[in-house]
């Protein structure tokens, strides 16, 4: 074992950078681009079947509902939460995960919502 | 949404609960309704998903010939995966070639569509598209639905709408009839997606012959700490099913956290182990998807009958998972039937009172579905051990690397190796020991 092949790249262990670059790649996955594959048969907003506070989300010491949402309907951006109805999948995690009382939840009208062709 | 005058009953979702609940009536000469708020039916659900058992044999002993299922099951993996390897356990089971199977993959827009059709070919009717508004209480009885300014009545009504039970919360039949929302103790979350892979790939890649087929349940060390998830994958005819189950109360209830590890996140962490990855060479991703799966356990299970009404299926709370098995359409098909045979009988009697319904829950009770659940009932304990998930994969993983890489090192025997890379893992004896004792639970 040469001391000279102790170069500080060598010391970084290769586990840690499979690791790390496992987690960038999937951090920077828009999940927008998976979710394109499944069909929907979307209602009119004023129709929409989930409703948010945003007011009362600004006060949440959590935001769960952007953790448990599989198709990433939430969104806290510029200081604000911002919904969209339009990809939801009727699981209901948002329901349950909120406990602030700002998601108001419903199955969305009789034909309308998410469409699954092979479930 | 007048279809049928004076049905005997009115059935809230046609799964495979509600489904085997009308076909069942049907065949016994009853009017049955089955509204639905899909259009076709079979485009709301989903699953895993593998129908374990032969209870539908019951309904239609020639099922496994005639239903658009999948694939058999022939063979079984149990893995642990840390950030980067993997021990599994890969068992095969000659006798599952013989009929009837063991168990069956199944696509639910597929397969749920059918034995709707089943129940409509018995004599059931079927309404598709329509989403329920509510229960009709009078009296404190249930006796119809409503939708808009519409309403159907009839005796009974067989709650079947799924693991997202909208009507048991609105009418607080659930089992603390106060709360306004599910626990999120009380749930996981399910996100599959489907892959299409060219059906002689599938076969050849998975070593199967034509129809056999391949479950796969995995623990997920790969996924970020404090996050417990579970993977799957179950071969379909020519597509695969893969995903992840995921405890909502293993997300930390913290904002910064919630922005860094979403549930979409974890599937991809599955497929992107190195094991799984190599699984999904030339796959292309058909459906995505997710939905909730109950852990009510038996200490939290609704009242499953009342006056006028019967619960059955994933509403009812019959979901059951200890990382070995996962199961819940084989309960739902078997809770479907006995809730059938339960409004039979009250039928004859002329009583749809809780007084009158309360053969189901007798039924229930003999049946492997409470025995399953009581025998299950503490299992909880060894399926949300954070060491289950944090610690013992890698630690099993290191330490057979270590027994198994020749290093020019001299062995440890088995045990100590095992022992040794558990403590560097996090494991102790002490845990060990005590863990150990929680999984007799499993």
């Amino acid at each position: 074992m040469s001391v000279a092949s102790e170069t500080p790249e060598k010391r970084i262990t290769p586990e840690r950078s499979v690791k790390e670059k496992v987690k960038m790649m999937i951090d920077g996955m828009d999940i927008k681009n998976k979710i394109g594959v499944t069909q929907w048969e979307t209602d009119a907003h004023e129709n929409a079947h989930i409703t948010v506070d945003p007011d009362i989300c600004n006060q949440c010491p959590h935001h769960l509902c952007i953790a448990g949402c599989p198709t990433q309907c939430f969104k806290f951006y510029e200081g604000k939460m911002v919904f969209q109805y339009e990809d939801c999948v009727e699981c209901g995690t948002c329901d349950i995960m909120c406990d602030q009382g700002s998601v108001s939840w419903t199955n969305p009208r009789g034909t309308y919502g998410v469409k699954y062709s092979q479930g | 949404m007048r279809v049928m005058d004076n049905p005997d009953a009115i059935i809230i979702g046609a799964g495979p609960a509600g489904s085997a609940a009308g076909l069942r009536l049907a065949q016994k000469g009853l009017n049955a309704v089955i509204i639905d708020r899909g259009m076709p039916v079979g485009s709301k659900n989903l699953s895993g998903g593998v129908l374990w058992g032969n209870d539908l044999a019951e309904l239609l002993p020639d099922w496994q010939e005639e239903a658009p299922v999948e694939r058999f099951i022939i063979n079984k993996k149990v893995g642990f995966l840390s950030d980067e390897d993997a021990t599994v356990l890969d068992m095969h089971f000659d006798d599952w070639n013989n009929t009837p199977k063991a168990g069956w993959s199944v696509l639910r827009a597929y397969f749920d569509g059918w034995l709707a059709s089943k129940a409509q070919e018995a004599g059931a009717a079927i309404l598709s598209g329509i989403t329920i508004d509510s229960l009709i209480e009078e009296n404190g009885k249930i006796v119809g639905v409503k939708q808009g300014d519409e309403e159907l009545r009839a005796p009974v009504v067989i709650i079947a709408e799924g693991a997202n039970p909208r009507l048991m919360l609105k009418h607080g039949l659930t089992y603390d009839p106060s709360q306004k929302r599910y626990d999120y103790h009380d749930y996981m979350i399910g996100v599959k997606e489907v892959f299409e892979l060219d059906r002689e790939k599938l076969e050849e890649r998975f070593l199967l012959d034509e129809s056999q087929g391949i479950a796969g349940e995995f623990i997920l060390g790969n996924v970020p700490e404090p996050v417990k998830a579970g993977g799957f994958f179950y071969t379909n005819k020519n597509t695969l099913s893969l995903g992840v189950v995921v405890h909502l109360d293993s997300f930390p209830r913290d904002k910064e956290a919630s922005e860094n590890l979403q549930s979409y996140k974890v599937i991809e962490y599955f497929k992107q182990h190195p094991y799984i990855k190599r699984l999904l060479k030339d796959c292309v991703s058909i459906e995505y998807g997710a939905k909730l799966i109950p852990e009510y356990g038996y200490n939290k299970f609704p009242e499953h009958y009342g006056d006028g009404f019967l619960v059955v299926g994933d509403a009812a709370g019959f979901t059951f998972s200890n990382g070995l098995v996962i199961q819940g359409m084989n309960y739902a098909i078997k809770s479907g039937i006995l809730a059938a045979d339960a409004v039979i009988e009250a039928k004859q009697k002329g009583d749809f009172s809780a007084v009158g319904l309360k053969t189901y829950q007798e039924k229930l009770e003999k049946s492997y579905i409470y025995k399953d659940f009581k025998k299950f009932r503490k299992v909880k304990k060894m399926t949300k051990n954070k060491n289950l998930f944090h610690t013992y994969p890698e630690g099993l993983n290191n330490g057979f690397k270590e027994l198994l890489t020749e290093d020019g090192s001299p062995k440890n025997n088995v045990l100590t190796t095992l022992l040794k890379n558990m403590k560097k893992s996090g494991a102790g004896l002490f845990t060990l020991l005590k863990d150990g004792l929680k999984a007799r639970h499993l």
